[in-house]
């Protein structure tokens, strides 16, 4: 393989696919990165064996076609101090990888590119599209919900529900429950629904430059997400996932008008004086205003109130704060609705008309 | 000493008749205790073949007159009891009158007597159911019993003798447990000609104890603070959690001076530990219970090992808050003891100044309230800001009663009185509580392997594991919660099932006021199924994995026969302290640390994990000066 390539398209190639490999693996292959040239294209191959990445360069000049397996960090720190202008030849032979810049030259020992896992194509069309902006919103709006640790895995992932012209994220870790929803650029050809784990979802927010078509398909047990650039590829969490639709609150008895902003800030005031073993803010809801308390047993109390319009009885409800930050973070509309219904119960905030996160309160003892 | 008489026929029923003679340790226990009776101040031992081949004891004690010497090896003679009330008022080691008889018709005794009034001595030979008449000899005042070919015309029994070293480990043992609780007389141990044990006369137990087993062991014996009611006195010497033995061999118990095993007294005694040692280890101790003669039957068991307590749930209670108190009291972070150079060990113990040791105590006393005064304010981190900021109360001074040799008190062990006179006591309480400094909080911290914290203190270093530490500070701190009312929980939108077992889910129900107050909601969920509805918010702070949870908390539960409340309270929270801390391999900030040390200042049983691992080294600068070669 000989293939003379510009260090600025390498480098962007090398930040995302590297950023899969695995640092440390008792295999030295899944180290690497594998390359292949072809015509007139360089593809970097990178895999954990979960997720996959195919990067296409095309601004390269391929004198002979082929293949090689380098170690990731090795190449990316060799493309790292090269200069951005440079053009960089990349040759075999062998295991052996020549790297030549314009003042410098790299002799690495690599590996027989048979080795590598294999890192799964897209083949076929696409079983539905959406805008990378749109489903980058979506993202944010519901990853962070996740499960961390949970002997429940389904929910380290987050559920995505393709029908019609919509796409559905939905995303929880057993005490509240994230959902965003989005419009397809290309209809779904038919109703699809899948757990992606988290890391494919921050991929695509790596990826994300906020202008593409994304073309996506779901088959067997891995996801597909292709651009002009490259593909990613990842299997699917496998397991039930909870039936979310079961939790989302209905019939609500009060209804708030909170200004998101505002509300973020008086709940962090509030939470201020809490500690670790007692996290909980206290919300008591009246006519027109909020009144957000909370204490630490060894630190003190605060107090804090937001200006809300509020339709319903005084209602008093405790939140772990962090869960109402969190939503108040990604949120993006001025105001928020607040639904509730009883302070055992699960209430509900609603930001538009495509977003719903609903909140278990806490038991403030 | 009283006439030996002829116990009647109705006494001689109402005593169990037992064969206590069963092997060479056996014979031992009777003939030393037998001397002890007769008031004898030095008592030697010479066993020959495991003591199969010859037991000898002599004593300096009373002697027996010729008078007497006919009754000596007749069954039930004796000259400790003679009516039926005594029976219930034993305060002497041997009371049956069986013991010469059925000693001397299975080997070939022979005994050398003399009374301190009588100038002459005599000898008896007994072999079987023959007893020869005395007959004159010379010897010193006191007596000589050698008991040769043990076992001679019982082949069976003689068969069962196990080897000469295990024959001999049990005679050894035995007379341990004779010689612990009598400080005051002095034992010699000879086996086929070689002095294997030499137990000089000394007032301390403590002393007794360096001489029995090590020096080591006796130093970090911490003194049982005193308590005591009417009819219970619980003393003697416990060991650090840290010097925790793998089998409970070392934990002596003796009633009114009587070495006993006994269930419940054990049992107060792991229940005292608990938490300061890992379940599969035994704390190491010397206990002394004294309880009026008339509270306890020692007659239920033909070797007296085992007694019956008339108030047993007095004595238990009374030994459980006695030994919970002095550990309370104790800072027990052990110390590293490394190899010592030029071996301080010697037969009598080097006294250790007397004068000095103190005001080397003195200084660091000084210093500490010195530091105490102007401590620094605490670290913003700090989590319990309502802890003393003032000089805390002074340290007691070290406690050098009962130290080895040098001490002129009498020895806190020594036979007393029954029952104990329960003034002066309070006074000298303190002085019987061991403190060894605590953390200086502005001095430099350093974590190592992102696991170990090491801090420098006023008399040296310790070394903190850092995930023990914080288990045991958060499990202190969860109780203390619970007694201010109920945690703070977290609702699940998901509720999450977790299959148990019939016996498991009894468990739950029975105990759900209890997991309530913990801010635990779980509920049946379909068979054999519950699913956690709710759980501590601090649980759900920390990312705990809620099934697993709940599995160990029913796998420690399942370890206890019937658990009660506070079983499974306990094991809840050690568990939920466990998953809370901070985990070993995550790094920590200077503040972090000194906060954590700063807590443990104020924190109970510090020294040791909910499990009972330690959480603190400790390394003294003499020990650090020992291994340099400074001194
Ligand atoms: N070493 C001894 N010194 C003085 N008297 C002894 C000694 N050993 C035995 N005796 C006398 O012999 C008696 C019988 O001893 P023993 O059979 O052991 O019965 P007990 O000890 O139960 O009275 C004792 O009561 C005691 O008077
Ligand atoms: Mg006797």
């Amino acid at each position: 393989m000989k293939v003379i390539a510009q260090t600025s398209a390498l480098q962007e190639a090398l930040a995302l696919a590297g950023s899969i490999v695995v640092a440390r693996s008792p295999k030295p292959v899944l180290q690497c990165i594998k390359l292949v040239a072809e015509g007139d294209t360089l593809t970097l191959m990178a895999t954990d064996q979960e997720v996959g990445c195919r990067y296409l360069l095309t601004s390269v000049k391929v004198e002979e076609p082929g293949e090689a397996l380098i170690p990731a960090d090795r190449l990316s720190g060799i493309v790292r101090e090269a200069g951005s202008d440079e053009a960089l030849t990349i040759e075999t032979d062998g295991e052996t990888v020549m790297v030549t810049g314009a003042g410098s030259r790299f002799k690495l020992y690599g590996y027989d590119p048979a080795e590598y896992p294999s890192v799964g194509e897209f083949s076929d069309g696409a079983d539905f599209e959406i805008p990378s902006a749109v489903l980058g919103d979506m993202i944010t709006k519901t990853v962070f919900a996740t499960a961390k640790a949970h002997s429940h895995y389904a929910i380290s992932g987050v559920l995505w529900e393709a029908e019609g012209t919509a796409l559905q994220l939905v995303a929880t870790d057993g005490h509240r429950l994230a959902q965003a929803r989005g419009s397809l650029s290309a209809p779904a050809t038919e109703a699809k629904s899948a757990i992606v784990p988290a890391k494919l979802m921050s991929m695509l927010q790596r990826s994300n430059r906020g202008d593409e078509r994304l073309e996506i398909k779901i088959a067997g047990s891995q996801i597909f997400v292709r651009t002009m650039r490259m593909t990613l590829v990842s299997s699917l969490v496998q397991g039930n996932f909870p039936k979310y639709e079961d939790v989302i609150p209905t019939g609500s008895t009060a209804t708030a008008t909170i200004p998101t902003t505002e509300f973020q800030h008086r709940v962090r005031q509030a939470a201020l004086l809490t500690n670790e073993e007692s996290r909980g803010v206290q919300l008591s809801f009246a006519p027109g205003v909020v009144k957000i308390s909370g204490r630490g047993p060894e630190t003190g109390e605060a107090e804090a109130e937001c200006a809300i319009g509020y339709s319903g009885d005084e209602m008093q409800i405790g939140f772990n704060p962090a869960f109402v930050i969190d939503a108040m973070k990604v949120i993006d509309t001025d105001e928020i609705a607040l639904d509730l219904s009883a302070s055992n119960k699960p209430a509900l905030i609603r930001s538009g008309s495509d977003f719903l996160y609903v909140i278990m309160p806490v038991d403030l003892g | 000493m009283a006439r030996i008489n002829q116990l009647s026929k109705h006494l001689v029923n109402k005593i169990a008749a037992g064969e206590v003679i069963e092997r060479p340790a056996s014979v031992l226990k009777e003939l030393v205790e037998n001397a002890l009776d007769a008031g004898a101040t030095r008592i030697d031992v010479v066993i020959e073949d495991g003591g199969k081949a010859l037991i000898q004891i002599t004593d300096n004690g009373s002697g027996i007159s010729h008078k007497d010497l006919p009754l000596a090896f007749a069954p039930h003679a004796t000259s400790k009891l003679s009516n039926e009330d005594d029976l219930f008022a034993i305060q002497t080691m041997g009371f049956r009158g069986e013991a010469l008889a059925s000693i001397a018709s299975i080997s070939h005794a022979s005994l050398h007597t003399r009374t301190a009034e009588s100038d002459e001595g005599w000898e008896v030979i007994a072999t079987g159911d023959s007893v020869s008449d005395p007959a004159p000899t010379a010897c010193a005042p006191g007596t000589t019993i050698a008991i040769r070919d043990l076992f001679f015309n019982t082949p069976a029994r003689r068969k069962f003798l196990k080897t000469t070293n295990t024959e001999f480990g049990h005679l050894t043992e035995q007379l341990l447990r004779i010689a612990l609780p009598n400080p005051q007389v002095a034992f010699t141990l000879r086996h086929n000609g070689r002095l294997t044990m030499g137990l000089p006369a000394s007032d301390s137990t403590r002393q007794r104890i360096s001489d029995a087993f090590t020096r080591d062991l006796a130093e970090g014996l911490i003194p049982l603070v005193k308590r005591s009611t009417d009819t219970v006195c619980v003393q003697g010497l416990i060991a650090t959690p840290s010097a925790a033995r793998g089998s409970g061999k070392w934990q002596y118990i003796f009633l009114n001076g009587r070495y006993i095993r006994d269930r419940m007294l054990s049992h107060a005694l792991r229940e005292a530990y608990r938490g300061l040692v890992a379940p599969t280890k035994y704390p190491v101790c010397f206990l002394f219970v004294e309880v009026d003669p008339a509270e306890v039957d020692v007659n239920v068991h033909p070797t007296k090992i085992e007694v019956r307590f008339r108030e047993s749930n007095h004595v238990y209670g009374e030994l459980l808050a006695t030994l919970r108190e002095t550990l309370n009291r104790s800072n027990l972070a052990p110390e590293v003891h490394t190899p010592a150079h030029g071996d301080e060990i010697t037969a009598t113990g080097e006294p250790q100044s007397a004068t000095d040791a103190p005001k080397e105590e003195q200084s660091v006393r000084q210093a500490l309230a010195d530091f105490f005064k102007t401590a620094p304010a605490p670290p913003p981190r700090l989590q319990f800001s309502d802890s003393p900021q003032q000089a805390p109360a002074p340290i007691p001074p070290a406690e050098f009663a009962g130290g080895l040799s040098g001490s002129r008190e009498r020895s806190p062990f020594a036979p007393a009185p029954i029952p104990p006179v329960p003034s002066a006591r309070d006074l000298e309480r303190d002085e019987h509580v061991t403190l060894s400094p605590p953390p200086v909080i502005d001095t430099p911290v350093l974590q190592i392997h992102n696991s170990y914290i090491v801090s420098q203190t006023s008399d040296g270093m310790t070394i903190i594991d850092q995930h023990a530490l914080h288990e045991r500070l958060l499990y202190n701190e969860f109780r203390r919660r619970l007694a201010s009312g109920r945690l703070e929980s977290q609702a699940m939108l998901i509720p999450e099932p977790v299959r148990v077992s019939p016996d498991e889910e009894a468990l739950l129900e029975e105990h759900v006021e209890l997991l309530t107050q913990l801010g635990f909601a779980i509920e049946p969920f379909g068979p054999s199924t519950v699913a956690i509805q709710k759980y501590p918010s601090l649980l759900a702070e920390r990312n705990v994995e809620m099934t697993a949870f709940l599995r160990e908390v029913l796998d420690h539960v399942a370890e206890h026969d019937t658990p009660t409340a506070e079983q499974v309270l306990e094991d809840i929270l050690a568990v939920m302290s466990c998953k809370a801390a901070v985990k070993a391999g995550a790094p920590l900030s200077d503040d972090e640390m000194r906060d954590l040390l700063y807590r443990a200042r104020e924190c109970d049983k510090a020294s040791a994990c909910p499990h009972g691992r330690p959480t603190t080294i400790q390394l003294s600068l003499k020990e650090l000066e020992k291994n340099f070669h400074r001194t």
